[in-house]
C-alpha cells in the first residue's frame, strides 16, 4: 500500500463519517456543515482520480453556490442551536433496512463490475502488448485519461459529442431560474398580505432574512 | 485505489443518503440526504472515467467529466427550485415537516 | 555541504520553502497595509496619522497587535461554539490560498525553483479557474460569523455579505469569460507572458488596454468581493454597529481584519496579473539583454532578473492597493438596494454585452488584422 492508497482510504473514511453526520446530526446547521465537508472530500477525491475540471465544478457550483443557499434556507427556517426530533425507532429500523438493501445490492454490483473492468483492462493490455511495446501503450493511456480543458470544451460543442445536452442544460437552467423566482415571489406576497395568523409573530431573525431574500429575489 | 474501491465508496454513500431520506422529517434535511445520493452518482461517473468499465479497458475521461458537469448543473437547478419552495412553504406554514405537508391529499 | 544541497533540492523541501515564503509575504504585507491605510486616510482627512511609535509611526502595528492580544476574549451566550470559533479562520483562509497561484516574477534558469520559468508557489495550468473557485468559498467565513454571533446586526451583516458576494461573483465570472476569449488560456503565467508584447511598437499590450471594459467590471467586482468601501455594507458601522464582527474581540477580531487585508492584497495581485502585465514592463527584454552584457555569471543574472521582475510586480500591486484606499476614503458607501441594482441591472448586462462584443471583435476585427487571441 503506497502513500496514495493510504490517502485514498483515509479520505474515504472521512467522507463516510461526514456523510453519517449529515443524516444523523440533530442540529440542521451542523448537518449542513457536515454535507459541506462531504462535498469538499468528494472534490479532493476527484483530484485524486485526475478529474480536475469536475473537482473545480464541484467546488464552484456545489460549495460556492448550492451550499450557500442551503445554509441560507437553514438559517431562515431554524433557530440557533435548535434540535430536530430524533426519528422514531420504527422509522430508524426502516431506514436501516432500506440502506442495507441498497448497500448489499450496490456492493455486489460493484464487486462484479470491478472484476469485469479489471478483466477488460487485462485483455486490452494483452492486445496492445502484442501490437506495440508496453511503454508506448502506457503513454497512450496517460494521454487519453487526462481531460484537458481544451478537449473538454471541444467535446462540449461538438455536434457528435455533447452539444445537444449542453444546449438543453441552458434551457433547463433558465426554466429553473424563472420557476424559482416565481415561487419566491408568491411566498413574499403571502407575507406582505399578512393573511397568515402567525405572521405577526415573525422573529427578528426571520425579518432580516425575508428582507434580504426579497431584495435578492427582485430581479431586473 | 481501484474501480472496486471507488464503487464501494459510492455505494456506501448512496445507502447513507437513502437512510437519511427515509428517516428525516425536515424538508431541508431530506434534500441534503438527496445531495449525498447525487454525490455518490458523481463519484461513479468519475471513477468509470478514470478506470474504464467492463467493455473498454480504458475510461473516457472527457465523457466522464462532462457527464459529471451536466449532473452538477442539473442538481444546481433542482436545488434552486427546491430551496425556493422550502422558503415559500416555511413562510406560509411556519414549519417544514414533510408529514404535515398534505395539502395535495384531497 | 553536499548533503545540505540534497536536502534543499528535495521537491518537498522546496515546496515547503515556497509555501513559507508565500505565506510570509502575505502575512508580512497585512500589517504594512494597515499602517498604510491609516497614513493614507490621515492624509485624505488632513491629519498626520500614526507618528509617535517608531519612525513614521511604523511600530504602531506592533503596539496595535499587542493591544489586541491583551483584550478580553469574549464568547457570546447561546452561540454555536465551533462555528463561532471557526468563522475567523474561514474568513482569513481564501484570501491567502489564492495568492499561491499568482506568478510573482521570472525564475528562469532553475527548473526546480520555477517550473516553466515562473516564480509562483503553485504553478498550475488551470490557475485562474482555481482562483475563482477559492474566491467562491469566501462567503462562508462572514456568513458563519454572522449566524453564530446570535446577534441581529451580525446576522444582517452576514446575509448582506453573502448576497453581495454571490451577486458580484457573477459579474467577476463574466469579466473573466471575456478575458479568456482573448487569452485562450487559464494559465496565469501564460496570461502574463502574452501581455509582454507591444501593440503598434510602443504600447504595452496589457489587458487593461486590450479590454478596458473588462478591467472596469473586474475592478468593481473586486471591490465588492473584498468588502471594501464603497461596498463595505456587511460591516456598515453606522447601520449595523460592526456588522458580522460585532461580537468578536481581541485576536479573533484581528483575524477578520487580517483576512480583509490579505484578500485585498491577493485581489490586487490577481488584477495585476490579469490586466496590468504581471511582472513585466516595457523594456524588460532590453534590460535583461544589458544585464547579460554587464553582469558575469548566469546565476547572478537570473537572480537579478527575478528581483527586478518581482519588484515590478510588487510596485504595481502597491499602486493598486493605494488605489483601493483612495477609493475607500473618497467615495461614500452605497445603499443596500443601490448595491443590488448596480450589480444586477447595470454590471451583469454590461458583462453580457462585453462578452458578445469581445466575441464579435475577435471574429470580425482581430482575425482580419491579425492581433488579439
Amino acid at each position: 500500500m503506497n502513500v496514495r492508497d493510504a490517502f485514498f482510504y483515509a479520505l474515504c473514511a472521512l467522507l463516510l463519517g461526514l456523510a453519517v453526520l449529515t443524516v444523523a446530526a440533530g442540529n440542521l446547521f451542523r448537518a449542513a456543515l457536515a454535507l459541506l465537508g462531504v462535498l469538499l472530500c468528494t472534490a479532493v477525491l476527484f483530484l485524486l482520480l485526475q478529474a480536475e475540471m469536475a473537482a473545480l465544478a464541484q467546488v464552484m457550483v456545489y460549495i460556492g453556490g448550492i451550499m450557500i443557499f442551503v445554509l441560507y434556507a437553514v438559517l431562515l427556517t431554524s433557530e440557533l442551536g435548535g434540535r430536530m426530533p430524533a426519528p422514531s425507532p420504527v422509522k430508524m429500523l426502516l431506514g436501516v433496512a432500506v440502506a442495507a438493501v441498497a448497500l448489499g445490492f450496490l456492493a455486489g454490483l460493484a464487486q462484479k463490475t470491478g472484476a469485469g473492468a479489471a478483466a477488460a483492462r487485462a485483455r486490452m493490455h494483452a492486445e496492445s502488448a502484442t501490437k506495440e511495446s508496453a511503454a508506448s501503450s502506457a503513454d497512450a493511456e496517460a494521454g487519453v485519461n487526462i481531460a484537458s480543458l481544451k478537449t473538454l470544451g471541444q467535446k462540449l460543442l461538438d455536434p457528435k459529442g455533447f452539444l445537444i445536452p449542453f444546449e438543453l442544460i441552458s434551457v433547463l437552467l433558465l426554466a429553473a431560474m424563472v420557476g424559482a423566482i416565481a415561487v419566491a415571489r408568491q411566498g413574499g406576497a403571502g407575507v406582505r398580505g399578512g393573511s397568515e395568523p402567525g405572521a405577526a409573530a415573525i422573529s427578528v431573525k426571520d425579518q432580516g432574512g425575508a428582507g434580504a431574500a426579497e431584495s435578492r429575489g427582485a430581479p431586473p | 485505489m481501484n474501480l472496486t474501491a471507488c464503487l464501494l465508496l459510492s455505494a456506501a454513500l448512496f445507502s447513507i443518503g437513502a437512510y437519511g431520506l427515509v428517516t428525516r422529517r425536515n424538508m431541508i434535511a431530506a434534500l441534503m440526504s438527496l445531495e449525498l445520493m447525487v454525490n455518490a452518482a458523481l463519484i461513479n461517473f468519475i471513477a468509470f472515467a478514470r478506470f474504464g468499465g467492463t467493455h473498454a479497458g480504458q475510461g473516457d475521461a472527457q465523457a466522464g467529466s462532462l457527464f459529471a458537469l451536466f449532473a452538477v448543473a442539473v442538481t444546481a437547478a433542482e436545488m434552486a427550485l427546491a430551496l425556493a419552495i422550502v422558503v415559500a412553504v416555511h413562510r406560509q406554514r411556519r414549519h417544514l415537516d414533510i408529514r404535515e405537508l398534505d395539502g395535495l391529499h384531497g | 555541504m553536499g548533503s545540505l544541497m540534497t536536502v534543499l533540492t528535495n521537491p518537498w523541501v522546496i515546496m515547503a520553502i515556497k509555501i513559507g515564503v508565500g505565506l510570509g509575504l502575505v502575512m508580512g504585507m497585512v500589517p504594512m497595509m494597515v499602517w498604510m491605510e491609516r497614513k493614507v486616510s490621515a492624509r485624505f482627512q488632513l491629519r498626520r496619522g500614526p507618528n509617535r511609535v517608531g519612525p513614521f509611526g511604523l511600530f504602531q502595528l506592533i503596539a496595535d497587535s499587542l493591544k489586541l492580544l491583551w483584550k478580553e476574549d469574549f464568547l457570546p451566550r447561546n452561540t454555536d461554539r465551533i462555528i463561532f470559533l471557526a468563522a475567523p479562520i474561514m474568513a482569513f483562509l481564501p484570501g491567502v490560498l489564492s495568492f499561491a497561484l499568482i506568478p510573482i516574477g521570472v525564475a528562469g534558469g532553475n527548473e526546480l525553483l520555477g517550473p516553466g520559468g515562473v516564480m509562483a508557489v503553485s504553478y498550475i495550468s488551470m490557475g485562474l479557474l482555481v482562483a475563482m473557485a477559492v474566491s467562491s468559498v469566501a462567503a462562508y467565513g462572514i456568513a458563519f460569523a454572522g449566524w453564530a454571533s446570535n446577534n441581529q446586526y451580525s446576522l444582517l451583516g452576514g446575509i448582506r455579505s453573502s448576497a453581495q458576494l454571490i451577486s458580484y461573483e457573477i459579474v467577476m465570472g463574466m469579466a473573466v469569460v471575456s478575458l479568456l476569449m482573448m487569452t485562450g488560456t487559464l494559465n496565469l503565467g501564460e496570461i502574463v507572458q502574452q501581455q509582454q508584447e507591444l501593440l503598434f511598437g510602443f504600447i504595452p499590450s496589457w489587458n487593461i488596454i486590450r479590454q478596458p471594459l473588462t478591467f472596469i467590471l473586474f475592478l468593481v467586482a473586486a471591490f465588492a468581493e473584498t468588502n471594501r468601501a464603497p461596498f463595505d455594507l456587511p460591516e456598515a458601522e453606522q447601520e449595523l454597529v460592526g456588522g458580522y464582527h460585532t461580537e468578536y474581540t481581541g485576536m479573533r477580531y484581528a483575524w477578520f481584519m487580517n483576512g480583509e487585508y490579505a484578500a485585498m492584497f491577493t485581489m490586487c495581485s490577481i488584477l495585476t496579473t490579469l490586466f496590468l502585465g504581471g511582472w513585466g514592463f516595457p523594456g524588460l527584454g532590453r534590460l535583461s539583454g544589458i544585464l547579460h552584457l554587464v553582469v558575469l555569471g548566469q546565476d547572478i543574472q537570473w537572480m537579478l532578473v527575478g528581483l527586478i521582475t518581482f519588484g515590478a510586480f510588487f510596485t504595481k500591486v502597491a499602486l493598486l492597493v493605494f488605489f483601493f484606499m483612495w477609493v475607500r476614503w473618497t467615495l461614500p458607501r452605497f445603499r443596500w438596494d443601490q448595491l443590488m441594482k448596480l450589480g444586477w441591472n447595470v454590471l451583469i448586462p454590461l458583462g453580457l454585452a462585453n462578452i458578445i462584443g469581445t466575441a464579435l471583435f475577435l471574429e470580425y476585427v482581430a482575425s482580419r488584422f491579425g492581433f488579439g487571441g
